[in-house]
Order: structure tokens, then sequence, then C-alpha cells
């Protein structure tokens, strides 16, 4: 038998992000999550892939510092050529500070963002991708299977921000809507609703920052259908869960740190959103 | 059109070989089988049973050069990353230098200092690629071994009377299992090797 000289203190699946298929029809979402590879003091992020025939779009792609694990995760389930469009939701680096790894991988693919960051976003490196400016009222990414919808969600938290609702898998990606601060090996999924408020509540308070805007989303996102809400941080809320956040994050008051300044909330300095 | 980094050549190479996994555990069902077939056959199985150690054998040891594999061209694939960060990095400060004034040399240590992290990051990379070589040959040697077993165990399960469709199939299972990692291992050598070369060319472009 032939000797086997390798070895691997880590097994390799361990060193990967973490993948869930969400939804499985004509199209395809996929989470990725928990990055075992991640440096310690930053904030852990979910990626979300939409694979629709020869179209695949990335959500809130993540920071510069987890670009591997994005990239070898994404690449497993769309060859490069195949991933034609990125979104992003806002200009956070969280969300967008690997946009120049991705405008050197994807030099004909689309970026899709609220119009208001066109400038901002650039900075990070902007050379070959289309930019594709998201209106203010939000609008549509036509797949070859699905409409996806274009929800705004402004003020949460950024001043610009969008949404993406899927009618036919009933998916809405979130954001930093429904975020929250836990440990980086956390489960994916909400199954406690009420053990996960904790981890949620700083979070909403503190980032976002009006109480209009958040009740106007929370209309918005009433009229929609969703059976799952999946969020860029912490877990993904299925079913009767998405009702109770909505209830919940209405009760809220958000916006704390303008009418408690110097509160002992503030100086509790979790990771940046 | 610019061409394809060298980072997303070593991420899709990296993808291939995260497939040997998948193919290493149907092997690993093939060796259960086989334990099972064979004890359940008894003295019709006797010629196969002594196989099924090796069968045993084969499926763990591929999943771990599986494991080493994917491990490997992930690391790699890391620092391909990193080396074009720090790359870009060396490539500002040096636009940086050249706008500088004649008097202003401060800035040279840095670039120094980046150009010697960018430096230990290719060298890095490149015992990494080596190490992954090594690996490719140890697991195209293994695929041999077990087209070797499968070979035998066909012979064995021509005796086994009754049985012989039942291990006549892990046979087949184990075989396609083979051939599949062969390809794979081979693909992602020419990807390898094809990346490798378009990163020499770009090198000597860019002077
Ligand atoms: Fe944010
Ligand atoms: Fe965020």
């Amino acid at each position: 038998m032939h000797s086997l000289r390798a070895s691997s203190t880590r097994e390799a699946k361990d060193k990967r992000l973490k993948t869930y298929v969400l939804y499985e029809g004509l199209h395809r979402w996929i989470a990725f999550g928990r990055d075992p590879e991640k440096p310690e003091r930053i904030i852990d992020t979910n990626q979300y892939l939409i694979r629709d025939g020869d179209r695949s779009l990335i959500l809130d792609p993540g920071g510069i510092e987890t670009f591997s694990s994005v990239l070898g995760a994404v690449i497993c389930h769309a060859r490069i050529d195949q991933i034609t469009d990125l979104f992003f939701s806002h200009q956070d680096p969280d969300v967008a500070s690997s946009l120049g790894m991705w405008d050197e991988a994807l030099p004909t693919a689309r970026l899709h963002a609220p119009w208001l960051w066109e400038g901002f976003l650039r900075h990070f490196g902007c050379n070959n991708l289309t930019y594709v400016p998201i209106p203010d009222e939000g609008g549509t990414i036509a797949l070859p299977h699905v409409k996806l919808q274009l929800v705004p969600a402004h003020y949460l938290h950024s001043s610009g921000n969008i949404h993406v609702y899927d009618p036919v898998a009933k998916i809405l990606f979130s954001g930093d809507v429904g975020a929250a601060l836990e440990a980086p090996d956390a489960p994916m999924f909400v199954d406690d609703f009420s053990a996960h408020v904790p981890k949620m509540t700083l979070f909403h308070q503190r980032w976002m920052p009006s109480n209009r805007a958040k009740n106007d989303w929370i209309a918005r996102v009433r009229k929609l259908d969703v059976e799952m809400m999946v969020p860029q941080h912490g877990r993904i809320f299925r079913g009767d869960d998405v009702k109770k956040f909505l209830d919940w994050f209405e009760a809220l008051e958000v916006g704390i740190a303008v009418r408690h300044p110097g509160s002992s909330v503030l100086a509790s300095k979790p990771a940046a959103a | 059109m610019p061409e394809q980094p060298f980072f997303v050549s070593v991420a899709t190479v990296a993808a291939g070989l995260g497939r040997v996994r998948r193919i290493a555990s149907e092997l690993s069902l093939a060796a259960v089988n086989a334990k099972v077939i064979s004890v359940r056959a008894g003295t019709q199985a006797a010629g196969f049973r002594p196989i099924t150690d090796f069968i045993d054998e084969a499926a763990r040891a591929t999943e771990k050069l599986g494991n080493a594999l994917e491990a490997g061209t992930l690391a790699v694939s890391r620092s391909a990353v990193s080396e074009r960060r720090a790359a870009d990095a060396l490539r500002r400060l040096r636009r940086a230098a050249a706008g500088a004034s004649r008097d202003e040399t401060s800035l040279e240590a840095v670039i120094d200092r980046c150009d010697a992290a960018r430096t230990a990051i290719s060298k890095s990379m490149t015992r990494s690629i080596r190490t992954l070589d090594g690996l490719l040959d140890q697991i195209s040697a293994h695929m041999m071994c077990i087209s070797v077993i499968t070979v035998q165990s066909r012979i064995e399960a021509r005796q086994a009377g009754t049985y012989r469709p039942n291990l006549e199939a892990i046979a087949a299972s184990m075989s396609s299992a083979a051939e599949q990692v062969t390809a794979i291992v081979q693909q992602s050598r020419l990807d390898l090797r094809d990346a490798l070369a378009a990163r020499v060319e770009h090198a000597r472009s860019k002077g």
C-alpha cells in the first residue's frame, strides 16, 4: 500500500466558509459564513450567492480581509465567468472593501449599489466593473428565473441603503437589519427568538439612526411575503421569526446615542458594523 | 480585457480539488459495503475479505490526501491574494516616492520593508506550490494503487458465487472514484501549470 506522508493539522473543510443552501428551485440561494480564517476583531459577515443559469449575483461580498475565503467558497458553486453581478447594500468596509479585488477578478461584471455611494465606493478601486447605480426608490435586477426587487432601506443604517427581495424564493436580504453580534462559530439560523434578542438589541439601537426610517421600512416589508430574512451579520430568520423580528424592531427605539450621550451603552464599543 | 489574475486561477484549482473530498467519501462507503458483504458472504468471499482492509486503507488515505490537497491549494490561494495586495501597496508607495521631493528619503525605508514583505510572501507561496506538487504526485500514485486493488477485487468477486454482483458493484464504484480523482488531479496540474506560466509572463511584462 502506498505510504501516506500527507498530513494536515486541520481538515480542509474546516478552513472553508460554512455553506448553506437556502433555496433550491430554478435558481438557488447559497449562504456563506462563519469564516474560520477570519482575523480576530473583525466582525463576522454572511455572504449570499444567487445562482441562476449563467448568471450569479453575490450579495454584500464582504471586506478585503475575508476576500480569499469568500472567493474560495463562491467558486465552488459558480465558475468565475458565471459570476456576473455584485450587489452592495451600502458603502461600509465590511460590505465593500474587497471591491478592488473583485474588480480584478470579475472585470466584466456589473456592480449594483446605491447611486449615493458611487463616488465613495470607487475609492476601493473600481476600474473594470460596470457600476450600475440604484436610484433611491429602488428597482429590479432581472435574472433568468427571477426578477429581484431592490427595496429601499435608507438610514438603516446607511443614508443610502438598499435590500433585496426575491419574490420566488420569498427571501429578503436585509443587510445590517436583523444583524446580531455573537461568537464566530454561532449557528446560522435563529432557533430561539427570545434568546436571540439580546444579541441584536445594542446593534440596532446604536447603529440604526432613525425611528422614522425604521417604521417606514417595516411598513414596506410587511407588504412582502417573506419566508426567510437573511442579514449580513448573525443568524437567518425563518417563518414566524420574521414576523417576530418586525414586531420587536417596531417596538425598539433606535438612534440612542443622540438621546443618551456618554451612556454606558456607548462605552461597550463592540466591533464595527 | 485583463487576463485572469493568479489568485483567481488558484482559487479555481482549489475548488476543483475540493471535489476529491466528496469522491473520497464515496470510496469510504464502498469500503464499508465491502466489509459488510464479505462478512455476509462467509466462505464464498474468502478471497475477497483480505482485500477489504486495503479498500478501507485506500479510502482513508484518499480522504486524508484530499484534505491536505485542498488545504494546500487554499493556502496558496490566500498567499496569492496577500501577494497581490502587497504588490499593490508597493506600487502605490513607489508612485508616492517618485512624486516626492529629492530630499524626502524616509519613504525608502518603508518601500524596502514592503518589498521584503512581498518577497517573503512570494517565497512562502513558492514553497506551498512545491508542497502541493508533491501532494499531487502522491495522490496520483495512490490512485494507481487503487486501480491495482480494483483489478484484484474483480478477480476475487468472480469466485464469490451469489455475492458476485455486489462485490463487482463495489469494484466498479472504486474504479470510478479513482478515475474521477485522476481526472481532477490531471486537470488541476494543467491549470496550475498554466497559472504559474501566466504569472511569470505577467511579472516579466511588468519588468
Ligand atoms: Fe453597515
Ligand atoms: Fe455590516
